[in-house]
């Protein structure tokens, strides 16, 4: 397995052609169930991006699985945004809160989609401890032996109807990320 | 975000060294020769400013990455929202090595910025500006 470099030849401010990606495959097809459902309920993300001077930024974020594309909320006139414009590339490595629990690690690799992602996944209160913040709005069937799952840390309520105000004013916009594809690991927790 | 709310929940000085010192486990980051960021889960310690990274790579990439290279090494805790905190450490390798397919890297800090949560925890004054949870 290695880094997708399929795009490289496009150059960083390449855009996906559609909402669908190339070959006609559907956002996500790049990925295993197993990973699938590892991002469906891991919500504890860092982005990783390329800035001006070409080295590489790492950003803590929640991020969501949604319809086959991996989803974050940020301000738009933020750096990381401007980076995304530069170079849609990203990896996005999840780790699950609880790591005793889950010692998988999952790095993707994907680019960000054109234009802006809906709020609505966003806008709506989930079943979760963490209103339409950080609960994974659509969970696929756990496989046989559900993976365990740590509950994300619960959002005051006066920043979740902030967060949401500034989706609603435009402030804040919705990122996508086309996964094209991931890899588990083990982390750090097999060093010697 | 604001330059004044980002500095209003950055740690102080003595609050980043602690929990750096404290955090054995940091996202590393880099770039690799096509350009694709590549971010991994590595075992991390700090002495002074720098900071030793070690991880197993998969993907074959962290090969091409030698002394002088740009990275970034990411931590973040907390359990409750309030208990949430983070830095993200821009530097550059000073040393690395590979053994039995694991790197070790030395990194030094070019630029630190964090984020303390706890700051956030209480209902805001109508001028604060809103932090998307786990967004510095």
């Amino acid at each position: 397995m290695t880094v997708p470099t399929e795009d490289a030849a496009a150059g960083p401010d390449a855009e996906l052609p559609d909402r669908r990606g190339r070959d006609g495959q559907p956002p996500g097809a790049g990925l295993t169930g197993e990973q699938r459902r590892f991002l469906a309920v891991h919500t504890r993300g860092f982005l990783i991006v390329t800035g001006a001077d070409g080295g590489p930024i790492g950003y803590p974020m929640t991020v969501r699985w949604c319809d086959g594309t991996l989803e974050f909320n940020t301000y738009r006139r933020s750096a990381k945004v401007s980076h995304l414009r530069r170079d849609g590339r990203v990896c996005v490595v999840v780790v699950p809160r609880d790591r005793a629990a889950d010692r998988r690690v999952l790095s993707v690799w994907g680019r960000v989609q054109p234009g802006e992602g809906t709020i609505e996944h966003w806008m709506r209160d989930g079943d979760g401890p963490e209103p339409g913040l950080s609960t994974p709005p659509h969970i696929t069937p756990p496989p046989v032996t559900p993976p365990p799952v740590t509950p994300p840390p619960v959002t005051p309520p006066h920043v979740v109807r902030k967060v949401r105000e500034r989706l609603l004013d435009g402030k804040r916009i919705i990122i996508r990320v086309t996964p094209l594809t991931a890899l588990f690991t083990e982390g750090a927790d097999d060093a010697g | 975000m604001p330059a004044e709310r980002r500095r209003r929940i950055a740690m102080s000085a003595e609050q980043l060294t602690a929990f750096l010192d404290g955090s054995a486990e940091m996202v590393v980051a880099y770039v690799d020769a096509a350009g694709w960021p590549v971010g991994t889960l590595a075992r991390a310690d700090r002495h002074r400013e720098e900071i030793t990274v070690e991880f197993d790579d998969p993907t074959g990439t962290a090969a091409g990455v030698g002394v002088g290279d740009a990275v970034c090494c990411v931590a973040e805790q907390g359990a409750r929202y309030d208990e949430i905190r983070g830095a993200i450490v821009r530097g550059e390798v000073t040393a690395a090595a590979t053994a039995d397919g694991r790197h070790r890297w030395t990194v030094r800090a070019r630029h630190t910025s964090s984020f303390d949560f706890a700051a956030l925890a209480d209902p805001p004054g109508e001028s604060s500006e809103p932090v998307s949870p786990r967004q510095p």
